[in-house]
């Protein structure tokens, strides 16, 4: 699989943001101006009702991105065949511009921990991810985007960088790269990653999407960390890496990411607007 | 060490009781019972709002202990809940100092029962709906061998207490005044999922039982010879109301009850 075929269903190279339930009324009331919205692919496994309609009338006027949350990619444990049959049948419903993924995984034995957890970087692991992400991109007959995490642990047994097991993920199985500037300042704070240099080592191609979004810090423990909240605008550290990163890369598809403590629709839209305004200032 | 026993011992880190002393750890062990929590809060906003936060939360990690998550879709993971509200209500009752089954007069996990589904029917498929017209496609004289393929989503609702009153009354409030259930027990509705929602209709006693046997696949008579107090059974007006709602799916004859 190339990246020529994904290439061809990329979302458009402006800001779009999330579709959230708090907001269905006024998003099909107001119509905002955004260049795309995003999903998660778990909050439309619905079968019926009213969700497929919105969804559908949402999808004549904007293209759309997928983005799923549970499949657990990295899990020893088989995947769970319902999860990935709705998944696919959303893929092909709804035929988006972008199906993405998270590089984590998220059950064992069987239970579901239905977070995004991460794991060593390992040749193991490299050779287990590629054969499920190979067996997905399969079953979805397109590539998709896999999102690097951002963590709270590292691990003694990775012997290989995050961005070498990402690149050689890419480079085995043609999916492509979601970049969330959010995670990078993340992990540079509670792990001390310099997040230019991990962005300058990334293949420009690869790069399918971007996300913006907010954090904040909270206090485990005797230690303070990061923490990947999406619940507040995005700060200036993370919107001063995505200038970076139009510099580096040009125009990427960019997500404002906000789950929790939802604003209005207009003041989501608002803080697309910025990353717009960023891609026409530098790109 | 295998990659799966790798991730057996993290998750065993998740599992245990006591967050880790790791920080890190005790992120995703905090995230772990928090996203639970918020997951069966969606799926019961009834249900945590008449215990409140701090009960509601020692439920649904008791809950989480005995049900945990089977799927990458937490959405899922309140299917068993108003089952355990039913079992645990003693042992719940002890542990919070108040009985969930008695509070406000209503029973919990029948407002569990119904809040789930609802849920249920807000996702579940729609087929294909028939109108009454289609009656005529059968000689009078074999409707009563005809049986009804309901939605998949149709489901008959009983308890012993007010629970639908409530429910009706705090689904159309306009203040966080939060209304006494304003009559008692037994109530009975149906309930089903269409393309604009779902529906919840209203019956009696020996309705509810009628609606039970044919939605589990009984003939239009043979639902009627299973029912008791049959006096009380509108079956023409449920029957316009079946239909009308899309409730029914196909008619079917049952040709071993021709007469």
């Amino acid at each position: 699989m190339s990246l020529r075929a994904w290439h061809a269903g990329s979302a458009p190279r402006r800001a779009g943001i999330g579709l959230r339930a708090a907001h269905h009324s006024e998003w099909i009331a107001q119509r905002p101006d955004v260049g795309w919205f995003e999903i998660h692919a778990e909050n439309y496994f619905a079968e019926g009702g009213l969700l497929p309609d919105i969804l559908d009338t949402l999808r004549r006027d904007l293209p759309l991105s997928i983005h799923g949350v549970g499949l657990g990619l990295a899990s020893t444990d088989p995947f769970d065949a319902r999860h990935l049959q709705r998944l696919a049948r959303l893929n092909d419903r709804y035929e988006p511009a972008v199906v993405s993924e998270h590089l984590c995984w998220g059950s064992a034995h069987g239970i579901h921990y239905n977070d995004l957890l991460p794991f060593p970087f390992t040749r193991d692991m490299l050779k287990h991810v590629v054969a499920r992400v190979q067996l997905v991109q399969e079953r979805l007959r397109r590539p998709i985007l896999l999102e690097h995490l951002s963590s709270y642990v590292t691990f003694e047994e990775s012997h290989l960088s995050e961005t070498e097991f990402l690149i050689a993920l890419i480079r085995r199985t043609g999916c492509g790269l979601l970049l969330d500037l959010n995670n990078l300042v993340v992990n540079a704070e509670n792990h001390g990653i310099d997040p230019e240099a991990y962005i300058a080592s990334l293949p420009v191609d690869a790069i399918g999407e971007i996300h913006l979004a907010g954090h904040g810090h909270y206090r485990y423990g005797d230690r303070t960390l990061c923490i990947d909240t999406h619940d507040r605008p995005v700060p200036d550290r993370v919107w001063s890496l995505y200038r970076y990163t139009l510099r580096q890369f040009g125009a990427k598809p960019t997500l404002i990411e906000w789950d929790a403590q939802l604003p209005t629709l207009s003041a989501l839209a608002a803080e697309a607007h910025k990353a717009d305004a960023c891609i026409a200032e530098l790109v | 060490m295998s990659l799966q026993i790798w991730q057996r011992r993290f998750a065993a880190q998740l599992d245990a009781a006591e967050p880790p002393q790791d920080p890190g750890m005790h992120v995703y062990h905090h995230n772990l019972r928090a996203q639970f929590r918020k997951a069966l809060a969606v799926s019961f906003p009834m249900v945590a709002e008449r215990l409140g936060p701090v009960i509601f939360d020692t439920l649904a990690e008791r809950f989480r202990q005995r049900n945990p998550s089977r799927s990458g879709d937490l959405h899922l993971s309140g299917s068993a809940f108003p089952e355990f509200l039913f079992a645990d209500a003693h042992t719940t009752a002890r542990a919070i100092g108040e009985s969930p089954r008695t509070a406000l007069g209503i029973d919990l996990a029948e407002l569990a029962r119904l809040e789930w589904a609802w849920q249920s029917a807000l996702i579940a498929a729609d087929q294909p709906a028939i109108g009454a017209t289609s009656l005529a496609r059968f000689p009078e004289e074999h409707w009563p061998s005809l049986a009804l393929r309901l939605q998949p989503s149709f489901a008959v609702l009983r308890s012993r207490t007010a629970v639908i009153s409530y429910w009706e009354a705090r689904r159309e409030r306009t203040t966080s005044v939060m209304p006494a259930a304003t009559r008692s027990g037994p109530e009975q509705a149906w309930l089903v999922g269409t393309p604009r929602g779902p529906t919840l209709q209203r019956c009696n006693a020996a309705t509810a039982e009628w609606l039970e046997l044919l939605s589990a696949g009984a003939s239009l008579a043979t639902a009627l010879d299973g029912s008791t107090g049959v006096a009380e059974l509108d079956m023409t007006t449920t029957l316009q109301g079946l239909f009308s709602h899309g409730a029914v799916v196909s008619l079917d004859l049952r040709a071993d009850e021709q007469a």
